[in-house]
């Protein structure tokens, strides 16, 4: 009895250890691995599939996209509604490489490096080849486009081709050149055109890149190269610098190129202007997804959160305050011409400064909420004291700061009570582009009257009047200088808040003189006359430096190689 | 019956009912014990004391020859024995005594002084896996008595023991009945690593969660012990790095059955909540701030006069909230019953216990036929038996655990907290003026002004506070903590003398995981409330569609069980041989803790294993030196990589025993100097690492879409972050220095300890984007790297425990106490990148401190501010200026600087000063800390976030200048926004003193309480927080211990549940 007891403990643990000793999911095994991502068995490749859908979650959303703003907030365009936001640092000249509101920078490396893990392991799955060629297509060229987000802000970047740095990789790298890193997006996109997608997507695959969306791209980054800024234009003194952020010296021939590309997409022969819709061609391009004008597109789930962002404050929908957080200014109004095509302040333009909103572009009524536009059935109030201006923060907190908000991308909502759930995909490229950059090209080699006719169609879908010349307000013998004058409005007023404005003016290096100025908004008073009195509401600060974008603080600190851009 | 028990007249005026139950049972089981001993022949009482006359507690007396006739000292050192033999004499031992052997003769009151058995250093105190004499102890150990436990009333077991124990840091960040529990380290924090600097906590042998820890009843305590340096946690091995917490419970004594009951009814209240301006007062404020933001006043003279005169509480309501919605004093209930005794063969130590918390909410819910006050209820079970087998053979047995219930209001806050105290402080909310709580036909009100609020925007429209608390229900959180413990201890004296073999085989269940807890809920949804148009005059309603109250809808959640199996198996060794003595230890331990609800367990046990030694050796007690080693792992590492060996060494000489000493040093009784050095390990390395060394790609639905016209939510699988095969635990070296005194006949004795701990290998992800104060690998490398043993800190510093006990006269004791302790750590590597300002570095600092501006002043005026380095944003006089640190004239993050104080002290003392006089012991403990920060962000401080304080109307005006105590008012987030720009002026120090705890009480005489049969009865009152004095208050109204987010970057945003002020009412009978 004695000797047994003592044995006791020695047998139960005994019994414990070993019978732990057997090991069972020692590890979790419902958890995802590289094996069963791309898995070799996988026929239908259904996980691979999930993990190319992942790669298109990087491409930025456009929409508020600024910690709730706009960035066409800082392009004089318009200024956020809330004081203080993040995206004004780039109008107050507060942007440093600690305090960039937009990098972008992680993003893209994360996004690239997402798509070289497709392109790396997706050989391993045996997957039908017309769904393997363009998965590879679509990864490389999601790819491409990251690039093309760190090209715009940087100029050249570190380009790691299809590496997935692993723990023992080096990747302290140099940055490559602006022409390196351009070349390689623009090869890219000519090496992946014909393997992606046909232009004609089936319903279900619509928000997938297809041909036209590489061409596109091609057209863009090309229309970038041959700008001046870029084109030898660069205002860096130090040659090494210079060479990471532009072409060492300008090349007029570079305009060509983006002649070509633009050709290259027209003979797509698939895309055209909306020309018709509800209620306009041009609203109808932004509320319904699919359509020949689109290009590529962020694609969103329907709701009405757009609505509520942007609709005046007044407007208030099942208890929800509508948030006006943009406030068009009146810098960017006036930039609309009248029906008949011409600028407000030329003669025979018909423009009445004491109602101001008459006879104007119906894109001004299509882009931005103005006091006595109709929305859900009653006319907005931005007067002093109206229900979407109400000056009373205990009302409203957020108003307008210009007596604007933007109406751009929103519904159809003139008539009705209330929002209803509605496509809001944040256009990445789309057919006006082309036109617009095909018209800018060919203006640059000097063939004015071809440009012409490009602008021309522009206007006609926009609701100009041809006028009794067929000109759409465009003089007769416009001279280069004046065409790309032109151009340039017409590019702000057709491609407003698509995260155009902020670079074109950048690219065309005029930020310099038309960022360094005053915004204004407009004062209404509503009596038994309306008055209108147009008041300065920010003034901006542009220099030399913030033509490109500071590389993050902390990429310059972990990275030795990494060359700052000159002046920061 | 009932009629019956109508007779019968308590004599108690306490809870009638209950208390009738529960003396029916009383005298049940006194019925069955007195049969026993009836036959009265030779009583005789007496106490037992130690040598300065201080009573011992619990000292086993027994008459000799007949070792089932014993009993037990009670509270008061007393006790009472009938003699049936023919010896009379007395054997009355006590573990920290020396037995003794009294000889009763005819006396029938005696008194029994027990010698300490090796000077007063002789206290046994518990370390790991085992008890050590204190003369022969080598390692850091602090220890405190369950009996001193029981002098506070908190909920929680570990907020008794701030300030009591050198080298235990701990903050209460909040009062909630059921979640009150302090947060508690070990010397400080010793790794930046969230989640990894909790100590591990052994009760009984087996590991403790922090939850359940908090949830053990003090009276099941029989000693709480710290270890803290290299020798005394190696024997943990991988998890002993973090210092280790070591209860042990009580357990019977041969003695006479001994039944015990405490009750003890307790008022709580805040020990700070902020008084908010009123009405009027803020309405003055709010156009000021109108005013500075150039704009017209919102209130006219006429709503001025109106909130001011209170001539129209509905048109310009008033209110208090406070008063409206809190009680002045919650309660509190605890009872506590226990039995002990024992015979040779079977000791016992049996006990129950009741926890009831109420929670500081007015009781609106009765209305709606629920409770939802915050309560915590508690029952707490042990039963811990002792067999004797066979003459060689020990069986131990304890059961125990608990029963709680935690309820929690539906508030329906603003952005989704579940907070009443986010409304309370919230501006936006619950303004002064918000809504008159009921119209004057009786319905809720509410208000425009809430329809449209402030500068909140919609997400504040909430409805009236006091209908939802009416309706919106409750959450209930249930927990059912079941454990089981067994030991067999074999002496095997037959192989050789000294030896034994133990195993304990243990399981714990616990039925709802505090992270994924099993809860019912019952939440309302709407209720009518009707607001004053104040143009037309009606009542409208605020919601047009709600007409009625809904109906409770019931929801509940499983929730999730945790497992433990724990088994161990340990040879010990202990003999004397002459003047040397051998000890030692083997065992080998194994652990499987399963969690069901977690992620990061998975439903996989995680196990740990390991081989334990211990080997200590003294030459009459003067030399000592000792060696403990693990080597033990966990399987949360790959294979090649789950086990180490964690040694540590210690010594220490006793000088005082060397003749040369003794001879010429009288006035030093004890003097002993040791030391100890060794490596330990880590293996809480936070939720962020699970499964370290695997790569898991990870998957969510609705992550993209495509397709047309409705977009279809497509599925998307990504990679995570990389694995790292040779991932491994963080390690410390451990390095202890020491010196134990008893001075003047050993009434003062004194330790002073310094130590050093260097931890290395701690886990850091180099990309920072897990923690993005550190790594160094840019992110063109587009992932999440692994984490990396390479992060280093180091923790040095110092405590001093102080004793002094004297009587003077006969009866009168008294007894100071004081602790001071201080740890101050540096990370040494963190694999920051190399800033361009120096100072913008994490390394070098304390672990948690935080990047901020240097608050120098305010702008004065446009003067000053043209001159002034800027900021971004707009500036404008009045605003917080701050010191330019890289001279660029511009104000942005690099003139933020990593300084001030890391969020958790790094300073702690307590004195505790008690005095005994006959029954009387008063006895006071204060306690304070020093050198930590706090920061207050929205609902805390911001103007019109927050309700305005005191502090708000010295806000800065030119007049003021720079005696201004605030910035100036706005509604304009700016510079001086708490949120969006931390600075030097909202980090601020916290640093206290409290008055802790306070205890008085009365051990009634004998001869009054021996006609009620029973042994004793003492009535006492004690405080928990009672008074608090703190730096804190220049700005805020807040308790300082409110914490502040745990990688210290973040700030507080709102009041929490305060602590509490607790006031104690308790009586102790022993029967």
């Amino acid at each position: 009895m004695k000797k047994t007891i003592y044995l006791l403990p020695v047998l139960l643990s005994i019994v414990i250890f070993w019978s732990s000793c057997r090991k069972y999911e020692t590890e979790p095994k419902d958890w995802f691995t590289s094996q069963l991502t791309f898995d070799t068995l996988d026929k239908n490749g259904i996980v691979s599939g999930y993990a190319l859908n992942n790669i298109y979650t990087y491409i930025p959303g456009g929409f508020n996209r600024i910690d709730g703003d706009f960035l066409d907030d800082a392009s004089g365009d318009a200024i956020p509604s809330r004081y203080n936001t993040t995206v004004e640092n780039y109008t107050k000249g507060t942007v440093s490489s600690i305090n960039n509101p937009d990098p972008y920078w992680g993003n893209s490396y994360y996004g690239i490096r997402d798509a070289n893990v497709y392109l790396k392991n997706i050989d391993k799955v045996p997957v039908p080849v017309l769904t393997k060629q363009y998965g590879k297509a679509e990864a490389r060229f999601l790819r491409a486009l990251f690039y093309w987000e760190l090209l715009k802000r940087y100029g050249g970047v570190p380009l790691l081709g299809d590496t997935v740095p692993g723990l023992n990789d080096n990747i302290q790298k140099p940055r490559n050149s602006f022409a390196e890193t351009v070349d390689y997006i623009v090869n890219e996109c000519t090496a992946i055109k014909d393997s992606l997608r046909p232009v004609a997507l089936a319903s279900s695959d619509w928000g997938r890149a297809t041909k036209g969306a590489a061409v596109a791209l091609k057209c863009r980054v090309l229309l970038y190269a041959a700008s001046p800024l870029f084109n030898g234009g660069g205002f860096e003194t130090d040659p090494v610098k210079k060479a990471l952020t532009g072409y060492l010296t300008a090349d007029p021939t570079r305009w060509q190129k983006v002649v070509d590309a633009v050709l290259e997409f027209n003979a797509l022969g698939y895309y055209g202007l909306q020309t018709s819709g509800t209620p306009t061609g041009f609203i109808s391009v932004f509320i319904n997804k699919m359509n020949t004008e689109i290009i590529f597109a962020k694609q969103s789930p329907n709701n009405s959160n757009l609505e509520i962002s942007q609709s005046p404050v007044g407007y208030i929908i099942s208890n929800t305050r509508s948030q006006g957080l943009t406030s068009p200014t009146q810098n960017f109004v006036d930039a609309f011409p009248m029906t008949n095509g011409l600028g407000i302040n030329e003669s025979g333009s018909g423009y009445n400064a004491s109602s101001p909103y008459t006879g104007r572009d119906p894109r001004l009524a299509a882009t931005v909420f103005y006091n006595g536009l109709t929305w859900l059935s009653r006319s907005v109030q931005t007067y002093q004291g109206g229900l979407d201006k109400p000056d009373n923060p205990a009302v409203s907190p957020v108003e307008t700061r210009t007596g604007y908000y933007l109406r751009k991308f929103l519904g159809n909502f003139s008539t009705g009570t209330a929002f209803s759930s509605g496509s809001h995909n944040f256009p990445i490229f789309r057919y006006a582009e082309i036109i617009l950059d095909y018209a800018e090209a060919l203006n640059e080699l000097g063939q004015v009257e071809s440009a012409v006719t490009q602008i021309k169609t522009i206007r006609a879908r926009a609701g100009i009047a041809a006028g009794t010349n067929s000109r759409y307000g465009i003089k007769v013998g416009i001279t280069q200088a004046e065409m790309r004058t032109l151009i340039q409005n017409e590019r702000r007023i057709e491609l407003a808040f698509e995260e155009h404005r902020f670079w074109d003016m950048r690219r065309w290096k005029i930020a310099g003189q038309v960022l360094n100025t005053t915004l204004n908004g407009i004062k209404i008073t509503n009596g038994t006359t309306v008055t209108y009195q147009i008041v300065p509401v920010a003034t901006t600060v542009f220099q030399d430096k913030f033509y490109h974008m500071p590389i993050p603080y902390d990429e310059i600190t972990k990275n030795s190689k990494l060359i700052q851009n000159e002046g920061w | 019956m009932k009629d019956g028990n109508c007779d019968f007249k308590n004599p108690f005026s306490l809870k009638a009912y209950t208390m009738k139950k529960f003396f029916f049972f009383l005298f049940a089981i006194l019925f069955v014990i007195s049969i026993s001993s009836f036959a009265q022949s030779n009583k005789v009482t007496g106490v037992v004391s130690d040598s300065s006359g201080g009573a011992i507690v619990g000292a086993s007396v027994v008459e000799k020859g007949l070792p089932s006739n014993g009993t037990s000292t009670n509270a008061s050192g007393r006790f009472t024995i009938t003699l049936k033999g023919a010896s009379r004499t007395l054997l009355v031992t006590n573990i920290s005594f020396e037995p003794r052997e009294f000889h009763v003769g005819n006396a029938t009151n005696v008194q029994i002084v027990l010698k300490s058995s090796s000077g007063s250093l002789a206290d046994v105190v518990v370390i790991g896996y085992g008890r050590q004499k204190k003369i022969t102890l080598t390692g850091a150990v602090s220890s405190v008595s369950g009996v001193e436990l029981r002098e506070n009333p908190t909920a929680s077991v570990q907020n008794t023991l701030a300030g009591r124990l050198p080298g235990f840091f701990s903050q209460q960040t909040s009062g909630r009945p059921g979640a009150d529990g302090a947060t508690f380290y070990i010397r400080g924090i010793s790794s930046y690593n969230t989640g990894s600097s909790s100590p591990l906590i052994i009760v009984d042998d087996i590991e403790y969660s922090y939850d359940q820890f908090s949830r053990i009843d003090p009276n099941e305590i029989e000693t709480l012990s710290i270890l803290k340096d290299a020798s005394t946690t190696a024997v943990y091995g991988v998890r002993g790095a973090n210092g280790v917490v070591v209860v042990t419970t009580r357990r019977g004594k041969i003695s006479a059955p001994q039944i015990s009951f405490r009750g003890e009814m307790s008022l709580q209240q805040p020990t700070i909540m902020p008084h908010f301006l009123n009405a009027y007062e803020t309405a003055l404020l709010y156009n000021v701030a109108r005013k500075n933001d150039n704009q017209t006043p919102y209130f006219s003279d006429k709503d001025l006069a109106g909130y001011r005169d209170h001539t129209d509480p509905y048109r310009y309501p008033d209110i208090n909230w406070r008063e409206v919605l809190f009680k002045n004093f919650s309660k509190q209930y605890r009872g506590n019953f226990d039995i002990t005794g024992g015979t040779e063969k079977v000791k016992y130590f049996i006990s129950a216990g009741y926890l009831f918390q109420d929670g500081m909410v007015k009781d609106f819910s009765s209305r709606a036929g629920i409770n939802n006050n915050y309560y915590n209820q508690r029952y707490n079970y042990r039963s811990n038996l002792d067999m004797k087998v066979t003459q060689t053979t020990d069986l131990r047995l304890d059961l125990y655990g608990n029963i709680s219930q935690i309820n929690v209001p539906q508030i329906g806050s603003p952005n989704g907290w579940n907070d009443l105290f986010a409304d309370y402080s919230s501006f936006l909310t619950l303004a002064p003026f918000a809504y008159p709580i009921y119209n004057p036909d009786g319905s809720f009100g509410y208000s425009k002004w809430q329809l449209s609020p402030g500068t909140g925007g919609s997400v504040y429209d909430v409805n009236n506070v006091v209908g939802r608390l009416t309706y919106l229900g409750y959450t209930r959180t249930f927990e059912n903590n079941m454990n089981l413990a067994g030991t067999v201890n074999q002496r095997l004296d037959f192989i050789t003398r000294g030896l034994s073999l133990k195993g304990t085989l243990s399981y714990a269940s616990s039925y709802g995981d505090p992270g994924n807890a099993n809860t019912v809920s019952m939440s309302g949804s709407e209720f009518p409330s009707f607001y004053l148009d104040t143009t037309t005059n009606t009542y409208l309603p605020r919601s047009t569609n709600v007409y009625r109250v809904r109906r409770l809808i019931r929801s509940s959640s499983n929730g999730s069980t945790i497992r433990n199996l724990t088994t161990q198996l340990f040879l010990n060794y202990d003999r004397t041989f002459g003047s040397h003595h051998f000890y030692g230890l083997a065992l080998v331990s194994q652990s499987s803790v399963t969690k069901t609800g977690s992620s990061a367990y998975n439903f996989i046990p995680n196990n740990f294993r390991g081989f334990t030694g211990r080997l200590g050796y003294d030459y009459r007690q003067k030399y000592l030196i000792e060696f403990n080693g693990a080597y033990n792992g966990s399987d949360r590492f790959s294979k090649g990589h789950r086990y180490g060996f964690f040694p540590a060494g210690s010594a220490g000489w006793n000088i005082s025993e060397e003749p040369f000493f003794k001879n010429n040093i009288a006035f030093i009784n004890r003097f002993k100097i040791r030391g100890s050095y060794g490596l330990v390990g880590n293996d809480k390395l936070g939720s962020n690492f699970t499964y370290y060394y695997q790569q898991i790609y990870n998957s969510g639905g609705n992550q993209v879409f495509f397709g047309n016209p409705n977009p279809n939510a497509a599925s998307a699988t990504w990679e995570g972050g990389l694995g790292n095969p040779d991932v491994s635990w963080e390690k410390e070296k451990k390095a202890d220095v020491a010196i134990d005194m008893s001075l003047f006949k050993n009434k003062l004795s004194v330790t002073v300890d310094y130590f050093k701990n260097n931890r290395y290998d701690i886990l850091t992800d180099r990309s920072g984007r897990i923690d993005s104060r550190f790594g160094s690998v840019s992110a063109v490398f587009g992932q999440t790297l692994p984490p990396v043993n390479l992060g280093k800190v180091s923790n040095r510093g110092i405590e001093v425990e102080l004793n002094y006990s004297n009587k003077i006269g006969k009866d009168l004791n008294y007894a100071v106490k004081g602790t001071y302790s201080y740890a101050k750590n540096e990370i040494l590597f963190a694999d920051e990148p190399s800033y361009q300002y120096g100072y913008q570095a994490f390394t070098g600092n304390s672990i948690n401190m935080q990047r901020v501006y240097t608050w120098i002043g305010f702008y004065r005026d446009s003067a000053d501010i043209a001159k002034s380095a800027k900021p971004a944003q707009a500036v404008r006089p009045g605003d917080l200026k701050y010191a330019d640190l890289n001279g660029d004239g511009i104000i942005d993050g690099y003139d933020q600087k990593v300084q001030g104080y890391p969020n958790v002290p790094n300073t702690t003392a307590g004195l505790q000063l008690s005095v005994r006089y006959k029954g009387f012991n008063i006895g006071i403990f204060f306690q304070g800390a020093m050198n930590f920060n706090v920061r207050g962000l929205a609902e805390s401080i911001l103007a019109f976030g927050s309700n305005l304080t005191s502090v708000h109307q010295q806000a800065w005006t030119p007049e003021l200048g720079d005696n201004a105590k605030f910035p100036l008012l706005t509604f304009l987030p700016g510079i001086s926004d708490p949120r969006g720009t931390p600075s030097t002026f909202w980090l601020i120090r916290g640093d206290y003193i409290r008055l802790k705890t306070a205890e008085i009480g009365y051990t009634l005489p004998a001869s009054w309480v021996r006609p009620l049969k029973v042994k004793s009865i003492r009535i006492y009152s004690n405080g928990y927080n009672l008074f608090t004095w703190t730096k804190l208050n220049k700005l805020y109204q807040l308790d300082p211990e409110i914490n502040q987010g745990s990688s210290g970057t973040s700030g507080t945003d709102r009041v929490n549940y305060p602590p509490q002020r607790t006031i104690n009412f308790g009586l102790s009978i022993t029967f």
